[in-house]
């Protein structure tokens, strides 16, 4: 079900990358696909009812591989967030010269990009 | 009126908040990179909140004093430095314990370690901390610098390639 | 429904409204809360370090993407691309859909990690001998820059390259559009 939902949520950004006009509502789409994906990879690694996987006071290591959640997809997906904010910062540069050069976001406006 | 308009930043209260703010935001982002060991946090999130805090006060008080107060030159060299750090500990972990990455302050150190104790992990995670925070503010700077507005909202090219 | 069935659905609502909806603003502002939502999603999955991250994260870009489209055309340019491409996309992506569910039906169902299912995974391992190896009680920590610190160095050239392109890219005035005005002044 929550599966399901995740690939719901890629399969709308999906549509708003192909299917959209203006280049920030491309950017959003490029969003929202990077969110779906993050949060499929964290519910494949979770634990019903697991902790974070920190070493609190009072707890030893044998009771964190009890209960702790899979610290990997997580460590994979903190790489992923801070990767695409440089990405998104890179596309917001490329919007802002193509508005300066074509005073549009529309992309069907900006010929000289086509092959 | 002609004062006001020439002030830059945001109005009266915006500027004081962010006065009283912006050290607290800084102080928290610095203990989010030191204690990474044992609280969630790390090299990452604090160097951006670190980054918000210059962020915060460039919007607040203006490009110029966003600036004066940290240029951009200077944080794109802070951020070159922070990443010279990062591979100076690379190579010295491949020097002292032949291998690369390898925790080359740490041998002989098992176990748990709090700051004051010999890990690399901290000379890592502040040199995160730094590339990153001065990074993203670099590139705040750059894209919140550039104001382009195209007169009468007429969709006109601004160039046009003579061929 | 679960928690996360909630916030999921919640989540596509404001993916949807984002998407579809005409200003600019608002659907900037609605992309805001798709990422405020996955930060509460990550707190209640034992992820405390990726909710503080994806939290800032996501307030630096609404801050840079309103301070990009600010000032500039907010509505004008609204509908589609041409009907024939929309059709044939919209049928794709319900295949990708019904194979992506098909996949998953096989995979554990939520809340059994895939860990348990096997001896000796490297998770498990990391859960059981990264704080006494690396020395960092924070097994995220220890995953990030002491097992995998390669990834962290790609990591770090990867936004280094990134900020690089946005300044290069940004660099005003560009050298070519100024050698252009000057020609053209000395047409003038």
């Amino acid at each position: 079900m929550e599966y399901a939902l995740c690939l719901v949520l890629i399969a709308i950004g999906l549509y708003g990358v192909v299917v959209k006009k203006n280049v920030v509502k491309i950017v959003i789409s490029l969003a929202i696909i990077e969110y779906g994906i993050n949060v499929l990879l964290v519910l494949i690694g979770y634990r019903s009812g697991g902790c974070a996987p920190i070493l609190e006071q009072g707890m030893t290591a044998a009771t964190l591989a009890v209960t702790g959640v899979d610290p990997l997809p997580q460590a994979l997906v903190l790489t992923a967030i801070m990767i695409n904010l440089g990405m998104l910062f890179l596309m917001v540069a490329i919007c802002i010269r193509l508005y300066e050069r074509y005073g549009t976001f529309d992309i069907t406006e900006m010929r000289r990009l086509k092959g | 009126m002609s004062d006001l308009i020439k002030r830059e930043g945001m109005d009266l209260v915006a500027k004081s908040i962010t006065g009283w703010l912006k050290g607290f935001i800084f102080l928290f982002g610095v203990y989010l990179v030191l204690h990474s060991h044992e609280t969630p946090g790390g090299g990452f999130a604090g160097g951006i909140i670190i980054a918000c805090a210059f962020i915060l006060f460039t919007l607040a008080e203006g490009q110029h004093a966003g600036m004066k107060l940290l240029s951009k030159t200077v944080a794109a060299q802070l951020a070159s430095v922070g990443a010279l750090i990062f591979l100076a500990a690379t190579v010295a972990g491949a020097c002292r314990e032949g291998a690369f990455f390898r925790d080359f302050l740490g041998a002989g150190h098992a176990g748990i370690r709090s700051f004051f104790e010999k890990n690399a992990i901290y000379i890592y995670d502040l040199a995160l901390a730094l590339v990153v925070s001065m990074l993203i503010y670099v590139v705040f700077s750059v894209t919140s610098a550039v104001h382009v507005t195209v007169k009468d909202g007429k969709r006109r090219m601004l160039r046009q390639r003579r061929s | 429904m679960s928690l996360f069935a909630i916030l999921l659905v919640l989540m596509i609502i404001g993916a949807i409204i984002a998407i579809e909806t005409t200003n600019l603003l608002s659907s900037i502002v609605c992309v805001g809360a798709v990422g405020f939502l996955i930060s509460i999603a990550f707190l209640f999955l034992g992820a405390p370090d990726l909710a503080i991250t994806q939290l800032v994260v996501e307030a630096l870009c609404l801050i840079v993407l309103i301070r990009a489209t600010i000032n500039r055309d907010l509505t004008s340019v609204t509908g589609d691309r041409e009907f024939f491409g929309l059709t044939v996309t919209v049928a794709m992506i319900l295949v990708f859909l019904v194979i992506g569910v098909k996949i998953f039906d096989d995979f554990p169902a939520l809340g059994q990690a895939v860990m348990d299912r096997m001896a000796n995974t490297p998770s498990s391992s990391y859960l059981a001998r990264g704080a006494e190896q690396t020395g960092a009680k924070n097994v995220i920590t220890a995953l990030i820059l002491g097992y995998r610190n390669f990834d962290a160095l790609g990591q770090v050239a990867v936004i280094f390259c990134a900020v690089l392109g946005a300044l290069a890219i940004l660099r005003w005035p560009a050298k070519k559009d100024q050698k252009e005005k000057d020609s053209e002044a000395d047409a003038v």
